[in-house]
């Protein structure tokens, strides 16, 4: 049995209109569309017929994939890859446009924990509901609910209103939820981001019996961490299609080197990508980090010595008094640095033209090993850009240190240490 | 364990799989009702007690105003008895309308992030008016019991009339929840639309007082004839039968035209909401 794949998908494939994501029809052009041909609302298919077929935008394409009984699959990729998409149509959340998948077993599908809980009902009453939700039957829930409870750690809390929970309290309450349902396959997008961090590993803990308890799982994620202790495959998107399958080890490394630094060796940024967060009136264009003697060396930063930013931004609009960011994250998409114009009282004139802009920090107080860099643009409190990802920081061991295996912490500082005896 | 296969592909599944995924899902059906009456009755003093109150106090007001001053005749019985038994059924259908409208955008987050049957949402709707239907027909049996009205056998008629209601307003409230989706200009109109079949539907008058050879065109809107022949089974006059049968077969119509535009709609729902 354990061979027998629960999972299978034949080319499946899901394309988004684009002028459908700007919102739902006109109301008066299907009116004066449907005067003037009546007959046209029952023909099938006339929505796609005669429409240029770069109106459509694949959030996947052609995904074959086949997943067995107890595999914890873990799905990487940038934002926007198709990687929730994917589980948003294996879970029948959204129609898949074309392809088919086969699923074998129960789906509880954790696309965002805590679904329907509603503020003015208690506790209790919120877990039945969002156990009914996500498919678990009211007797299944009655057995296991001083369990839920147990892990949730909210005691006499159970029979008050939810609107009265903290937000820690609240999380906990539904991941317990989601951790005893009783589905054999499960998809996870992400839910570990919220919480705190003991209960991120308290969870993380669950998910790993879960799994070994034979069911199988699908998890998306952008902690990279999570992912290589928990799964056994990985499998890796980019522009909606897999370019990667296999043990995740190697996709881990085949994501660090060939899609998140792709960005890198260029130094230019996929301006194109669809859904960068911001309002438009300005892109990122460009950055290149240098390091290493005179910041000459594009790939020489060194724990402790001397990086420089370089950053270019594009302009379609006029934008009063911008700020940037540069954002430094680890592997577990922990920010551990930000370099912030405004923290440097650095304060940017209104700009009219594309423009660039320099950050050099003396003695960069990060331990060696990669970080993502993201790049961050806002004037007035909005937010005009955000490149997710724009590079990787490979930060180099200095001469007199040895390359750090994780036991040393993020950040390091010169200390002066004396033998007082 | 592989005792559940679910199959994804690009077509529609059939009418009679939606119904069997609808069977299979009951139990959330019941959860969506049973969360949509604790919401609404929370913290306030009366809970349930408006279910009975409501109906009430608008036959109160109908009676004085259209009943006293305004002097609609009634066919011969107590004007607050006929209004109530007019306002049994059309509050439960104006009420259905009106929940389906919003039902689909207030459910907006859980139909982007999880499957069920989408016609469970407008269902629950249709089912949460039904528990205020019963409850607001106990007042009814009050009343007739205050009027000395007979509590007869022939009561139980009302049981298959409840179904044709049931059906059409099923029919009605899922055309317009989807068309509420894709066209966000439905959600304006249904409030308005719903007044003007409230007067194309004999509830504050008798059908009688239109004239014979316009009540055909009165009794195309099923509307009408579910009240003209719910008035009658409480009332003890002779139902009319032909009166009945349209209402049955114009009210069918609109459930399987409804819910056939609902479900194609529907599958998209996730990504145009």
């Amino acid at each position: 049995m354990s061979d027998m794949n629960v999972i299978t998908t034949d080319r499946l494939g899901k394309k988004y209109r684009r002028d459908k994501l700007a919102g739902p029809d006109n109301f008066r052009e299907a009116l004066v569309k449907f005067i003037k041909s009546p007959w046209q609302l029952f023909k099938p298919g006339r929505r796609t017929a005669g429409l240029p077929a770069d109106r459509d935008l694949w959030a996947i394409r052609e995904v074959d994939l086949q997943v067995k009984a107890g595999e914890i699959l873990g799905i990487i990729g940038k934002n926007g890859a198709g990687k929730s998409t994917l589980l948003k149509v294996l879970s029948r959340v959204t129609p898949a446009s074309q392809g088919s998948a086969v699923i074998r077993g129960r789906i509880t599908s954790l696309l965002e924990i805590g679904i329907g809980f509603h503020p003015d009902l208690t506790g209790r009453e919120n877990v039945f509901l969002n156990a009914a939700l996500l498919g678990m039957k009211r007797t299944a829930v009655r057995e296991r609910f001083d369990q839920i409870v147990a892990f949730a750690g909210i005691g006499d809390f159970i029979d008050t209103q939810v609107k009265k929970y903290s937000s820690g309290m609240f999380v906990r309450l539904a991941f317990s939820i989601a951790a005893h349902l009783d589905s054999e396959i499960v998809f996870i997008d992400e839910v570990l981001a919220v919480g705190d961090t003991d209960f991120q590993k308290k969870c993380i803990v669950k998910i790993q019996s879960v799994a070994n308890g034979g069911r199988t799982v699908l998890f998306v994620s952008h902690n990279l961490a999570a992912i290589e202790r928990l799964c056994n495959r990985c499998i890796v998107f980019d522009h909606g299609r897999i370019v990667f399958d296999g043990k995740t080890g190697a996709a881990l490394d085949y994501y660090r080197s060939n899609i998140l630094e792709k960005v890198d060796r260029q130094g230019n940024l996929e301006v194109e990508r669809e859904n960068r967060p911001g309002d438009g009136r300005a892109r990122f264009q460009f950055l290149e980090i240098r390091g290493g003697k005179d910041d000459r060396d594009s790939c020489g930063v060194y724990s402790g010595g001397s990086v420089t930013f370089k950053i270019a931004i594009k302009l379609t609009a006029k934008i009063a008094e911008p700020r940037i960011a540069i954002v430094i994250k680890d592997q577990s998409g922990q920010v551990v640095l930000r370099l912030y114009t405004r923290d440097s009282r650095f304060y940017l004139p209104d700009q009219e033209h594309d423009f660039r802009l320099e950050c050099r920090v003396a003695e960069l107080p990060l331990t060696a090993r990669r970080y993502q860099v993201d790049l961050w643009l806002n004037a007035g409190g909005q937010t005009i850009d955000y490149a997710e990802s724009a590079a990787i920081l490979t930060v180099n061991p200095d001469s007199g240190q040895i390359a750090d295996p994780g036991y040393g912490g993020i950040v390091t500082v010169k200390s002066a240490w004396n033998y007082t005896n | 364990m592989a005792d559940e296969i679910t199959i994804i592909r690009p077509v529609r599944v059939g009418l009679w799989r939606e119904f069997k995924e609808l069977l299979r899902y009951r139990e959330l059906g019941y959860f969506l009702v049973w969360r949509d009456l604790k919401i609404r009755y929370k913290q306030t003093v009366l809970g349930i007690g408006w279910a009975l109150l409501q109906p009430f106090l608008q036959m109160v007001v109908f009676s004085i105003f259209f009943g006293k001053l305004v002097k609609i005749p009634s066919d011969g019985v107590p004007y607050p008895v006929f209004v109530y038994a007019g306002l049994l059924p059309w509050t439960f259908f104006a009420n259905a309308v009106n929940a389906c409208n919003y039902a689909v955008i207030n459910n907006a987050g859980l139909i982007r992030k999880i499957y069920f049957p989408r016609l469970l949402i407008p269902l629950s709707a249709l089912g949460t008016g039904l528990i205020d239907f019963l409850l607001a027909f106990l007042m009814l049996l009050a009343i007739m019991i205050f009027y000395q009205m007979p509590l007869t056998i022939g009561l139980l008629w009302l049981i298959p009339l409840t179904a044709i209601l049931f059906l059409t307003g099923l029919g009605v409230g899922a055309l317009l929840a989807a068309a509420a989706v894709a066209y966000r200009d439905i959600r304006h109109l249904v409030p308005f639309l719903v007044q003007l079949w409230f007067f194309i539907t004999p509830v504050i008058y008798p059908a009688t007082i239109v004239a014979p050879r316009w009540r055909f065109l009165l009794n195309l809107n099923p509307m009408a004839g579910i009240v003209t022949e719910l008035r009658a089974i409480i009332l003890h006059k002779p139902i009319d039968f032909a009166g009945l049968y349209l209402a049955g077969a114009i009210g069918l119509l609109f459930c399987i035209c409804g819910v056939w535009f609902f479900n194609r709609k529907a599958r998209e729902f996730a990504d145009i909401i």
